[in-house]
Parts: structure tokens; C-alpha cells; sequence
């Protein structure tokens, strides 16, 4: 099948790009233009014909990339169009109508090259992270993955690991070799070394995560105390129902915010009260459950209700910025908050919230201080390298010799996390090694 | 047609994998024939006098659990039975012997000789007789025109065989003995992908002529591991093997003559195997290794032949003789043989089904070397397969699969029809992903349940079987409902975490240094059945966790492993799989999920696409 797509955004733009891709994509573009195909990787005016007819629909510039060296691995053409609704619906229907062509379905294109092997796992993750980037940050972050940075050092341990499970491999399969002196001396010192730059990269305060995914704020209090409003002025946004009754919002609220170039997730919680219904009790779980996960918890009271304090009991402080709200109102009864340094604002009259900002930056800045040597930037990687770590601890437990082919277990789990992790698993790899750095064979 | 005979399933070859073949589709009583060049060479070994070792020994022992033949002649004939890696854990003990060569042809022969539905011929085939896409029959040198309902080819080195002795060049299938020719030129015309491997044997030596006198010496085992689960007690006297080394002034001649050797004059185009170089390859490509081992095997008690393992060479004879000479223990030698390579057709197993059917002809299986493997392990144990699956086909009954997370015979062949092979194919424990689940000391309780099934294992050991199977059971009962606490545990100097929790004779069995022994002095009222539960149930608890865990993982394995591919999937139709993918699936068809991962350069993306086609199609099917 080859697949085509609007490749640039949709709507009325300067040039409009249209992608095609596909064994047959060399046919399917002649079919579009008059005469022969351009040289290789080198932008031709055209004139775009409705495939088949002599109807003109536009002139642009078209550039062929034949299989292998093109985004996808296979035949590929680019057609630069003007960016008219009406032209690209028209050049889209025209494709449609040509035999095994069809539009692409999202991120086929990178799903493509990820299965040509243009590309590994984890480019082709750091592919779509480029594309859904909002902030410099998180561009940058996705470049770094994308030219290699984390494949480099994933494929660097597991080459490690490979390499010592193949000596282990070797003395399993290959009893009677004659196979050299101290092949095991050095494969608890290498595995140590592994061990240990895995360790140090998953100490990252999971800043890549928090990057790719936003710096996670909930904003949390008892109810009425404003946390809705507080929200929308930050997202000047009507995002949270806002009314002036106890206990409207019930479920969690995010809204998707760009700070000083840190990208940021805060959501707005169910105000906490004892509660006898149902769904408000549940509501207020799942606020707690949000204060744990977060990277920070604006904790917004009101005069009226700093008495209401029960629920700190069950929140990390220390990742936590307290806030007086309606100061506006004029009341002062805010002494048992006075310790934890709370600041005080007036939504309303829009008083004292530069003050917040400048807190919360600060907390941000902090939290994004280690950006240089990260490599993990999602859940994934984080959940195999632990796996890895886990089975590599297990492997360093084992002492004894009748333990030689669990130990040998531990590190072949370790190195399929890290094979996981690259999108890579194979025992011929193994074998490979083995051969190369023995001469077997009775 | 003129038919002088009929049989159901036909064997052509006497070799490990036509052996086992005919003797399992004889099992399975159908009405079965073997034909073979000669008689008497049935059941030779043609290489090494060893049966067994990593992987091979495990593939023994499965063959055994089927109720083989492999097991219970080697173990007849073993003159050295050696268990590898005795003390590594018992997921990769390895059993291993030399075998007397004239013992095992023997056994192999009479045993062969006690199927009353198996029929032996001594008359080469010299050409197949088609029906369209299917077998049905053969012309054999004689002039016989024999038909029958399936054919099982397993003609080892010997489809167009070449031996290489230096410069010369000698069609043959072993040492004096006739190729076969013709017939891979009459599979060629059905598109059968057709390859050329190589491999070697040393020089043979007359023992009489060394000095054994300065030699290190391996001993045989004082407690022999046998393989098959029947043997009790070993019949013949055990011999040691002696160790020498090359050298230096070895290594020179042989680098001097290299231009010689018919590796390296460019005369062989097959691949040989990494894991059996030729002493020309070792001293070629490990330049800083400065001497070689050789293990020199006796091959047999009333033989005086020695296959010095570890210097297979196609130098000419008289280089071979100076190498010799140059070696501690050699020096006056008498070479009875010299060494040669062979090189040899094999069919891409990528043609081949899971049953070792090929795809594009019907009724014709394919076992042994030809299949691209190395080995007699390797060998017998698709004998076996294509020989079950061949008289299942007769009988219309399902065909019989094992697959990688039961068997080793399982991880071979799905090695062999979804990646095809590079090499020579040996089996290795690295190949198995389940390796501590599949264990040679486990392959009856992995595979003989399977075998009664369907009707393959005579009454002895299917009697056998369910009694150990019943007695562990009951003792693993017993096991897990007898309790202590850990304060009452350490009287007996077991120490475990004081936490006041009661924990299970199973549980105290897999702590550090406790066995069954132990046990007993705890529980005295624990009842011996035999050593060989007790070891089982030893093992098992060795394991604790990682069996739990692999456990999981196989249940994981088997859900997407086993998702069927239907027959008919047009692969073409397939959004989003690259034509390369697309050539490889319909080239090789898989049958199932699993399989289709396998396929060397598929990538785990082009499966999902597959699999959501797949599970797409079974949910409409529902509706």
C-alpha cells in the first residue's frame, strides 16, 4: 500500500507539503505529473494534473527520494503546493482515487521508518515528542533523545551486559573448552560499573518525564476557598466551573500552561470538606491522590476556612506553597497558618499574585536543574531500567556455583529490559559475541 | 504404474534422523519402510563416537521421552558417560557419552528390528515420483516402483556430497561411500531453495602408535547419568580419553600450508560452522591463542580407532601426517584415515512446516542434516518429529507440535522454519528462552504425558511414568501441608527470618544447603519413594521464584504464541507493511503469532499490525 497525507498543518497556509509513501510511490507521483520524474533529492517545479486527466490543480515543487534514503526507507515524494484548501483537498481526492493508495493513518510515516529501521524505538518516540512540543525546553529534550543521546548509552549497557552474559553463555554451552583464563574475573566489576550509571541516571528527579510530560501543579484546599478561580486566572481560561455553592467541582481539572518556557500541567481539585455524599467523598480521594503525585501543591485557603487544616496530615509539606485567598475581604483570622509562611492574594482584586509566580518559578527552576544528563523522559524507559537494576541486583546475590545458570537467568532478564527498552532482543547476538571472542570448537 | 510395493510412510535414509522416523511412525502402527544405501550402516556414526553434551544431551533425553530410540542405544553403548556441568545447576547439566560405534550401530539395528510394521530395504532411491504438488512415490536403483502416502527424506551429508582432502575432490557421502544425486536437481524444479554447507572430521589414528604415557586423562564418571529414563545400570566397562595440545611448530606448518587447505584455496563455497572450526580456522583466526586442545576419543573397546576431537582439517594427507607428528603424544602416529571436509546440499528449512512437511510438496517431509543442522542429537530429534507427524497425517489425526516453551526439539525447529539457518544449526542451552523450565532431568514430565496421547509410548514406560508422575504428585503434597515455625527450624540448624511465620516443608526445602535428607531429620514421617523424586522435588525447589516467574511468562507467551493465523490472510491487503515484510510472511507463512515474531527482520511493529488484523478478523467471525 502506499500511503500519502497533508504532511504540514491543515488550513490556509503560504505552501501546503503532501507526503507519499510507498514501493509504488515513483508511479503514483507520475500519474500526478507530466513526463519523467525528477532527479533524486532535488526540488522541480511541476505542474499537478488530476491523476490520470489533463486537469491542471496547481504547480509546485516536487522532490523524490527514492528507497532507501528517505524519511520512511521506501520511495518517497514531496509535493510543495500552495497552501489553498481547495488544492490540497483536490490533490487529496485525486490520490485517493489511485489504486493500493490510501491516506495515512497518524504517525504512520515515523512507524514506517521505525519499521524499515530508519530509526530505533526510541527515535521514533522522540519524533512524536519534537512534533507535540510546546515549549524550548521540551524541543530541546526531544532533539537530544532524537540525535541518539539515551540509545547511545541504552545500547552502550547492553552491549556491556550482552558482552558478559555471552562469557557466562559460553561457559554454560562450551563445558570441555579450553576457554581463556579470568573470562569471569571482570564481570562483576563491569556489571558494578552498569549498575551504577543506571542508578545515577534514574536519580534524575525524573526532570525528563517532567519535561516531556509538564511540571505537575494541583492546586488543593477546602472548598469555596477559590481554586477554580485560581485556575482560570492562570489560564485565562473558563476551564473549571466556577460558582459561588460549596463543592461544584468534583472531578480534576487540567489545564496545559507555558511558564517562563517550563511547560506546566496544573489542575484544579474537589474542594475537601467532610462530605456524606458519595461522590464528592470520592472526589476528594482522588484530590489527595493528585497533591501526592504532583511536583508542587498550591494549598489555597480562605479567612473563613483556615481552621479546616485535617487533611495536611496526609500531604508531603515540603513540596507545598500556602496561599490566603480573599484578602479582599479584609479578615485577618489566619494565625494557625502563620508557620508555614502562607502568602495572601485576592483573586478578585488580582492582589499579591505576582508574589505566587515568583514562588512558584522559583520551585520550577529547581526542580529542572539537573536537565543536562537526563535520559529517561518517559514511564517506559524508567520502568525497564528499574526491571534491569532489580534482575542485576539479583545476578550480584548469587555466590555460589550451583547458582551459575540462575545467575545467568538474573542477567539475561536484566539485558532483555535493556533490549526492550531499544526495541531489540535476539540470541543470535549473543552466539555472535561468543564466537568472536573464542575459538570454539573440540 | 507398476507397483512393486505400498507402504504408508516411507523412510529414505538409515541415518539418526531415518532411524528415529521410521521407528516413531512404526510406533504410531502405521505400516512403515526404510531405505538406505546398505544395510549394515544403519545407525553409523559418522563423525564423533559421542552422543550428547549442552543442548544435545537435552534434545537425547526429550527423544527419550517419547519413547525414542537415541536414549536407550547410547546408553547401551556408552564406554564414557560424563554429566557436563554437574555442579552449574541442574537447568544446564549436560549428559554426555562416548558411545562404542560398532555397540550403537548394533543396538540401533536390532532395535529397529523389533518393529514387526517396519520394513528395512538396502536399495537407493534414485528418483520421486510426483502427483502435481504432491510425493506419492519413488524409482529406486534396483528398478523398484514403490508408492506410499508420505516420504520422509533425511539423506544427511550425502545430497550431492563433495569431500575435500586438499586439492582432491571426491563426490561421496561419508568416507567410501556413494553420494546421492539427482534428487536435489528434481526438488530444485518445484522452487526449493537450495543451499551448500560444509563441514569436516579430523584424521583417525591407530592407538597402537601413541604415547598416551605423558597425557592428562579424563576419567568417566564414577555415577553415570544416563539418558534415557529406563536404563538403571550401566553394561560396559567405561574408558578414559587423554588430552594433548598443538603448538607452536603445529601452528607454523599449518600456516605455511594454508594455501593448501581446501577452506582456504577457495574450493569449498558451503558455510561451515563457527562452534566446529577446522584447526585451520583456529590457528587462522585466533593468531594469539597459542596452543589447541584435543580430546582423544576412543571409538569403541575393540577398536583401535581414535578420533582426535578438535583438529578436523582438509589439508592434503601429508600435511596431516606432519601435524601429527608435531604433537605431544603423536609423534610416531599412525593415521588410519585423514581428515576431510565435505560439503553437502541442505533445503532451506524456511520451506518446511512446523510438522517438517515442505510447503510446496505435499506428503514430503524433510529431517536431519538436510535441514541445514549439524549434529546427531539435532538430527534424530526432527526423525522423530517428521516420523510422528507423517503417521499422524496417515491416521487424518492432528498434527503433533511442541513448542519452545515444552520442548528444546521445540525451540530447534521453530528456529529452523521461521529464521532459517546461516550455519551448520546446533543446538545450544543460550537458544532457549525457558531454560530452567526445560531440563534434561524434567523432559519426561515435559513430554511423555504428550506421547501417551497419542498413542506413541509402549506400556513399560508409559507404566513407568505414571507411577513417578503419581508418587511425586503425593509427595508434593505432603510437602506443602507439612509446616514449621522458624524458631523450631533453627534447632535443626535452619535459619530463616524470625517473623513467627509458619513456613512449609516445601518452602524449608529451598533454603541454602537443605535437601531432602535434611527434611527428613525434621519431618522423620516424610515417606522415600526413590532418589530420582527426591530430586526432583530438590530441583523445584532450587528454583522457587524463577520458576513462578517463568511460569508467568510462558503463560503470557502461549496467548499471543498461540493466537492462530488464519490460512488464507492476504498479506498484500495489509496496510502499513513494508513489501520486504509482506515477501518474508508469504514466503514463510507463519501459523501462528509467535512464529511470526521469530521471522528473522520482523520487526515487533509489522506483527502488531498483524495481530490487530488477525484479532479484527476473529471478532467479526464472532459476530
Amino acid at each position: 500500500m502506499t500511503i500519502y497525507a497533508l504532511s504540514s498543518g491543515p488550513g490556509l497556509a503560504g505552501v501546503a507539503v503532501i507526503r507519499i509513501s510507498g514501493y509504488d510511490a515513483e508511479n503514483v507521483v507520475l500519474s500526478i505529473i507530466k513526463g519523467k520524474l525528477p532527479k533524486p533529492r532535488i526540488a522541480t517545479l511541476k505542474k499537478i494534473y488530476s491523476p490520470g486527466t489533463n486537469e491542471l490543480i496547481d504547480e509546485g515543487i516536487v522532490i523524490w527520494f527514492p528507497s532507501p534514503n528517505s524519511y520512511t526507507g521506501e520511495n518517497m515524494v514531496e509535493i510543495h503546493v500552495h497552501g489553498s484548501k481547495a488544492v490540497v483537498q483536490s490533490i487529496l481526492d485525486g490520490l485517493s482515487k489511485i489504486k493500493n493508495c490510501r491516506l495515512a493513518e497518524p504517525g504512520e510515516f515515523t512507524k514506517r521508518a521505525f519499521q524499515n529501521e530508519k530509526i530505533n524505538l526510541l527515535k521514533a518516540e522522540s519524533i512524536g515528542d519534537l512534533i507535540a512540543s510546546e515549549t524550548e525546553i521540551q524541543r530541546k529534550q526531544a532533539l537530544k533523545i532524537m540525535s541518539g543521546k539515551s540509545s547511545d548509552k541504552f545500547n552502550l549497557w547492553r552491549e556491556i551486559l550482552l558482552k558478559t552474559l555471552s562469557y557466562l553463555e559460553a561457559k554454560i554451552d562450551f563445558p570441555e573448552e579450553d576457554l581463556p583464563d579470568g573470562v569471569l574475573k571482570n564481570i562483576n566489576k563491569d556489571i558494578e560499573i552498569v549498575k551504577s550509571q543506571i542508578n545515577k541516571s534514574l536519580n534524575d528527579s525524573k526532570v525528563g518525564e517532567r519535561i516531556r510530560e509538564g511540571f505537575k501543579i494541583a492546586i488543593l484546599g477546602p472548598t469555596n476557598a477559590g481554586k477554580s478561580s485560581l485556575l482560570n486566572y492562570f489560564s485565562n481560561r473558563e476551564v473549571a466551573i466556577v460558582s459561588e455553592f460549596a463543592g461544584t467541582t468534583r472531578d480534576i481539572i487540567e489545564v496545559h500552561l507555558n511558564i517562563d518556557g517550563f511547560p506546566v500541567i496544573m489542575s484544579d481539585t474537589a474542594g475537601i470538606r467532610k462530605s456524606e455524599d458519595e461522590i464528592e467523598k470520592r472526589g476528594i480521594k482522588l484530590a489527595l491522590k493528585k497533591a501526592e503525585d504532583a511536583d508542587l501543591n498550591i494549598l489555597l485557603f480562605e479567612p473563613k476556612s483556615v481552621d479546616f487544616t485535617y487533611f495536611l496530615e496526609d500531604l508531603d509539606l515540603k513540596k507545598s506553597i500556602f496561599v490566603i485567598n480573599k484578602s479582599d475581604l479584609g479578615e485577618k483570622n489566619t494565625k494557625n497558618l502563620e508557620s508555614y509562611n502562607p502568602i495572601s492574594i485576592s483573586i478578585k482584586n488580582e492582589t499579591n499574585i505576582d508574589q505566587l509566580i515568583s514562588k512558584i518559578k522559583k520551585n520550577l527552576k529547581n526542580k529542572f536543574v539537573s536537565v543536562g544528563d537526563t535520559i529517561i523522559t518517559r514511564e517506559r524507559h524508567r520502568q525497564h531500567l528499574l526491571q534491569c537494576i532489580f534482575h542485576l541486583d539479583e545476578f550480584s546475590k548469587k555466590k555460589d556455583e550451583n547458582d551459575f545458570d540462575k545467575a545467568a537467568e538474573d542477567l539475561r532478564l536484566a539485558t532483555r529490559h535493556l533490549g526492550m527498552l531499544v526495541g531489540k532482543v535476539d540470541v543470535e547476538e549473543i552466539l555472535g559475541s561468543i564466537f568472536k571472542d573464542f575459538c570454539i570448537g573440540k | 504404474m507398476r507397483n512393486d510395493f505400498f507402504f504408508d510412510v516411507v523412510v529414505i535414509g538409515g541415518g539418526h534422523a531415518g532411524c528415529e522416523a521410521a521407528a516413531a511412525s512404526a510406533r504410531l502402527g502405521v505400516n512403515t519402510a526404510l531405505f538406505t544405501h546398505k544395510l549394515e550402516t544403519i545407525g553409523e556414526m559418522s563423525c564423533n563416537p559421542a552422543i550428547g553434551g549442552l543442548g544435545k544431551g537435552h534434545l537425547v533425553r526429550e527423544i527419550d521421552s517419547l519413547d525414542g530410540l537415541m536414549g536407550e542405544v547410547a546408553d547401551k553403548s556408552g564406554i564414557q558417560f560424563r554429566l557436563l556441568n554437574r555442579s552449574r545447576g541442574p537447568a544446564v547439566r549436560g549428559p554426555r557419552t562416548q558411545s562404542d560405534r560398532s555397540l550403537y550401530k548394533k543396538f540401533m539395528q536390532s532395535k529397529l528390528a523389533n518393529y514387526c510394521n517396519l520394513s528395512t530395504f538396502a536399495d537407493p532411491v534414485i528418483s520421486f515420483i510426483f502427483n502435481k504438488n504432491a510425493v506419492n512415490g519413488f524409482i529406486t536403483l534396483s528398478g523398484k516402483t514403490v508408492s506410499c502416502d508420505k516420504l520422509i527424506l533425511t539423506t544427511g551429508t550425502f545430497l550431492n556430497g563433495l569431500i575435500h582432502i586438499g586439492n582432491e575432490k571426491t563426490p561421496a557421502g561419508r568416507y567410501n561411500e556413494k553420494p546421492t544425486t539427482g534428487l536435489s536437481e528434481q526438488l530444485e524444479k518445484y522452487n526449493f531453495t537450495i543451499g551448500r554447507l560444509k563441514t569436516g572430521t579430523p584424521p583417525r589414528l591407530d592407538s597402537r602408535t601413541i604415547n598416551f604415557a605423558n597425557l592428562e586423562e579424563q576419567q568417566a564418571d564414577i555415577d553415570p547419568y544416563f539418558f534415557s529414563f529406563l536404563t538403571t545400570k550401566n553394561i560396559n566397562p567405561q574408558v578414559s580419553c587423554r588430552m594433548t595440545y598443538t603448538n607452536e611448530k603445529v601452528h607454523k606448518i599449518i600456516s605455511e600450508n594454508i594455501k593448501l587447505s581446501a577452506i582456504y584455496s577457495g574450493n569449498i563455497k558451503g558455510v561451515g560452522p563457527r562452534y566446529c572450526p577446522s584447526i585451520e580456522d583456529k590457528v587462522f583466526k585466533f593468531t594469539n591463542k597459542l596452543r589447541h586442545q584435543i580430546f582423544l576419543e576412543p571409538e569403541g573397546l575393540n577398536d583401535h580407532t581414535i578420533y582426535p576431537n578438535g583438529i578436523s582439517t582438509s589439508l592434503p594427507a601429508d600435511v596431516q601426517a606432519e601435524i601429527c607428528s608435531n604433537i605431544s603424544g603423536l609423534e610416531n602416529v599412525k593415521i588410519l584415515r585423514p581428515g576431510y571436509a565435505i560439503e553437502y546440499d541442505y533445503v532451506d528449512p524456511r520451506e518446511l512446516f512446523l510438522t517438517l512437511e515442505t510447503k510446496k510438496i505435499k506428503n514430503l517431509f524433510l529431517a536431519g542434516q538436510i535441514n541445514g543442522t549439524t549434529g546427531y542429537e539435532e538430527a534424530a530429534a526432527q526423525g522423530l518429529i517428521a516420523g510422528i507427524n507423517a503417521a499422524q497425517s496417515v491416521k487424518k489425526s492432528e498434527p503433533f507440535i511442541l513448542d519452545r516453551s515444552e520442548a528444546y526439539i521445540g525451540v530447534m525447529i521453530d528456529d529452523l522454519v521461521t529464521k532459517g539457518v546461516a550455519e551448520p544449526y546446533r543446538m545450544f542451552t543460550s537458544r532457549a528462552e525457558y531454560r530452567l523450565s526445560l531440563r534434561a532431568d524434567n523432559a519426561d514430565l515435559r513430554l511423555t504425558k504428550k506421547g501417551i496421547d497419542i498413542g506413541l509410548i509402549k506400556d513399560d514406560r508409559k507404566r513407568i511414568f505414571i507411577e513417578k508422575s503419581r508418587n511425586l504428585l503425593k509427595m508434593s503434597k505432603i510437602m506443602i501441608n507439612l509446616n514449621i515455625s522458624p524458631s523450631k527450624v533453627a534447632k535443626f540448624g535452619v535459619n530463616i527470618a524470625k517473623d513467627g511465620i509458619l513456613r512449609s516443608a516445601e518452602q524449608i526445602l529451598s533454603q541454602k544447603d537443605v535437601n531432602m535428607s535434611k527434611i527428613r531429620e525434621i519431618w522423620p514421617s516424610i515417606p522415600f519413594k526413590s532418589k530420582e523424586i527426591d530430586e526432583q522435588l530438590e530441583i523445584k525447589a532450587h528454583y522457587r521464584g524463577y520458576l513462578i516467574k517463568q511460569k508467568a511468562d510462558i503463560l503470557a507467551f502461549k496467548k499471543d504464541e498461540n493466537l492462530k493465523i488464519p490460512e488464507g490472510v492476504n498479506y498484500d491487503s495489509l496496510s502499513g507493511l513494508s513489501n520486504e515484510v509482506k515477501s518474508k510472511f508469504k514466503k514463510i507463512r507463519p501459523k501462528t503469532m509467535g512464529q511470526a515474531l521469530r521471522i528473522d527482520g520482523i520487526t515487533p511493529a509489522a506483527v502488531y499490525i498483524l495481530l490487530s488484523h488477525v484479532k479484527r478478523k476473529s471478532i467479526k467471525n464472532i459476530a
